[in-house]
């Protein structure tokens, strides 16, 4: 699942850093989420959200699947 | 690394949970200076005992002792430093490590039992005391997934 939070943190200049103790997570979470290896839990994500003041859908760009036949 | 992904989460206070965790590392001290003694006891009623089981006892023994005191004195440096102890509660409970571990054990149970099916193969062939206690094995590791899937099933 894509998402903003690269673009929004050197938006507002913040450093990896900053942003994982901000959330609770290793700077490596977030290294993982900016380049979308690793997808957020729900709980993350909220926090992720909430940090930039922004919804969950505004955060992270959910691609529609293929309905299953 | 198993104990601290399976006895922490985000939700609990962290530092009772070093609290505990403390109290177990210097019962494992215990256990493990009760272990390093035993052969000397054993001797007494034992006078045969080989020096292969005296030497395990006292090698295990001591291990565990030394590991359970160097965990015991981890933990409260840890508990000592607010700075320390808020690095190491985002290193435990980083969602992120959590599921490497929790991959990292899968694959470990799935090529566990890739050597023991290997294993269980050769093993009919050669050996049938090491054939049935490999059959106990697996024995044991279905009976223990059966119990986590009814554990966490009722759980979640």
């Amino acid at each position: 699942m894509e998402n903003r939070i690269a673009q929004l943190r050197k938006e507002r200049r913040i450093t990896q850093e900053e942003l994982a103790d901000a959330v609770g997570v290793t700077r490596q979470t977030i290294i993982s989420l900016e380049n979308g290896r690793y997808n957020a839990s729900l709980l993350l994500a909220y926090k992720l959200s909430r940090y930039f003041g922004l919804t969950i859908e505004d955060l992270f760009l959910f691609e529609e699947e293929e309905p299953l036949c | 690394m198993l104990i601290k992904l399976f006895t922490v989460s985000e939700k609990d206070n962290y530092r009772e949970v070093l609290r505990h965790r403390s109290a177990i590392a210097l019962t494992a001290a215990a256990l493990g200076l009760a272990t390093m003694v035993t052969p000397a006891l054993l001797l007494h009623f034992l006078p045969d005992l080989n020096a292969h089981a005296m030497g395990y006892y006292s090698g295990g023994g001591a291990s565990i002792f030394g590991m359970g005191l160097f965990a015991f004195f981890g933990i409260r440096r840890t508990l000592r430093d607010e700075k320390r102890l808020r690095s190491e509660q985002i290193k435990e409970t980083d969602e992120r490590s959590r599921e490497i571990k929790r991959r990292a054990a899968s694959l470990t149970i799935l090529l566990s039992i890739l050597c023991l099916y290997i294993g269980l193969l050769v093993a009919v062939l050669v050996n049938h005391t090491v054939y049935l206690t490999l059959i106990g094995v697996l024995a044991a590791f279905i009976l223990i997934f059966l119990g986590s899937l009814l554990y966490y099933g009722k759980k979640l």
